[in-house]
């Protein structure tokens, strides 16, 4: 009788061991998140169409390798690679034809290069980790060919408020969407197109006449 | 006769102290009503207005950042800014705003605009809780810390994550558009900004490749 009172006891005691453990690693212990989201940048309601411009995508280390810390949790978030992956798939669906560079040199025969960076990243962790709320800032820079002065600049905010796993696949969707609508309607991206498109036709009359 | 430590009552006790931390719930901040204040400064120039608004009320910073801009040592603006011209387009980014403020060792430029912040203390609660780890029986006044600590860091980072909400978005004003956000400032703690500093903004014309430099003196008391 006595044997077994104390086998409970140090069941009771390892148990109570367990749950405390437990609830440490979960408070303190660093954990390196897994982004999975679709390879495909997801935008709604897109239009299909092109925007009839040849782009520089300029993608440094910086951005491809972005990692968030959340010192409180110790977690860690390596946005780097899906953000890469998405830039890419976006603009292929956004421009006729986009040149990647990953290593600073300006690709021949661009119209314009374009940006991006990850400007910001605020992540709002549910108490007990249940349904993180995310935003993500990208800033998308577009510049002249030679990649040295500024033509325009836009900031789109990517949010998602959900479960694990699926919250990032929300917010990149979001990324996605409103970066693909900033393009369409930039001012300076369609008075490109046209000066493109009136130089064309000026150049095709000329070899006419 | 030896006395049984009454395990259900722990276990018991514990499942309340658990539920009890459950219950604290996440940090709820609401959304900042767009608009400056009525003491805003709106300067004008070469068809650019920015209306400049820092946030000096006590009040006002607590109930949409949930924190004591001066006592954490944070720099909050509220920014507007409308491209009146009808050939410019304005460049406005936070890396071209600065704020200059006076203090016992001279001028000081602030231009660190990534608000971190250090608004939770749950790795002082979380440490405080490992030397009971090793103890059975006393496990317990470990749980209290373990879940203030969990709670804290829920909080911090929902506070982070609401200066990220309402930051100002780096971009290009073309005639015409207008946009609003805030931009911040790490500052020293306790430090009297707000009365001696002087913000700084390089707008660039990208079309016509100039600088419009506007200055605002911010001599305004904290409340």
């Amino acid at each position: 009788m006595k044997r077994n009172s104390t086998l409970v006891n140090n069941l009771g005691h390892a148990a109570m061991l367990f749950l405390v453990a437990g609830m440490a690693a979960f408070t303190t212990g660093c954990r390196t998140v897994n982004i999975k989201v679709s390879p495909t940048a997801r935008i709604r309601d897109a239009s299909g169409k092109k925007l009839a411009l040849s782009v520089g995508l300029m993608l440094d280390d910086r951005f491809c390798t972005n990692r968030f810390l959340i010192r409180d949790s110790g977690s860690i978030y390596p946005f780097g690679p899906t953000l890469k992956q998405q830039s890419m798939s976006l603009c292929e669906q956004s421009f006729e034809r986009v040149i990647v560079s990953t290593d600073g040199v300006v690709p021949a025969g661009v119209d314009v290069t374009l940006t991006p960076y990850m400007h910001r990243c605020g992540i709002g962790l549910g108490y007990g980790g249940r349904k993180p709320d995310i935003t993500l800032l990208l800033q998308w820079t577009l510049r002249t060919a030679d990649n040295r002065n500024i033509l325009w600049m836009t900031t789109v905010d990517g949010r998602g408020h959900q479960s694990e796993p699926k919250v990032y696949q929300l917010v990149f969707d979001d990324l996605a969407t409103k970066s693909y609508r900033a393009f369409q309607e930039s001012p300076q991206i369609k008075w490109l197109i046209a000066k493109k498109a009136g130089s064309a036709t000026s150049a095709a009359n000329g070899s006419h006449e | 006769m030896q006395k049984k430590p009454n395990l259900l009552k722990l276990t018991i006790s514990a499942a309340c102290l658990v539920l009890l931390g459950m219950g604290c719930g996440t940090l709820k901040i609401p959304p900042y009503t767009p608009g400056p204040s009525e003491q805003a400064k709106t300067m004008e120039s070469q068809g650019l207005t920015i209306t400049v608004d820092p946030v000096l009320d006590a009040k006002r910073a607590e109930t949409y950042f949930k924190v004591n801009p001066v006592s954490k040592g944070v720099g909050i603006i509220y920014l507007q800014a409308e491209n009146t011209s009808t050939n410019a387009i304005w460049l406005l980014s936070e890396e071209n705003m600065s704020l200059a403020v006076s203090g016992r060792d001279g001028e000081m430029i602030a231009n660190d605009q990534n608000v971190k912040g250090d608004y939770g203390t749950a790795d002082g609660l979380t440490i405080a809780a490992i030397p009971f780890l090793p103890f059975p029986g006393i496990d317990l006044i470990a749980i209290p810390f373990l879940i203030a600590g969990a709670n804290a860091a829920s909080s911090a980072s929902v506070i982070q994550k609401n200066f990220v909400d309402n930051e100002w978005h780096n971009q290009t004003l073309s005639p015409g558009q207008r946009a609003q956000g805030f931009i911040y400032f790490n500052l020293e703690k306790h430090s009297k900004w707000a009365g001696s500093g002087t913000l700084r903004m390089d707008c660039f014309d990208v079309r016509n490749q100039r600088t419009n430099t506007l200055t605002f003196p911010l001599a305004y008391e904290t409340k």
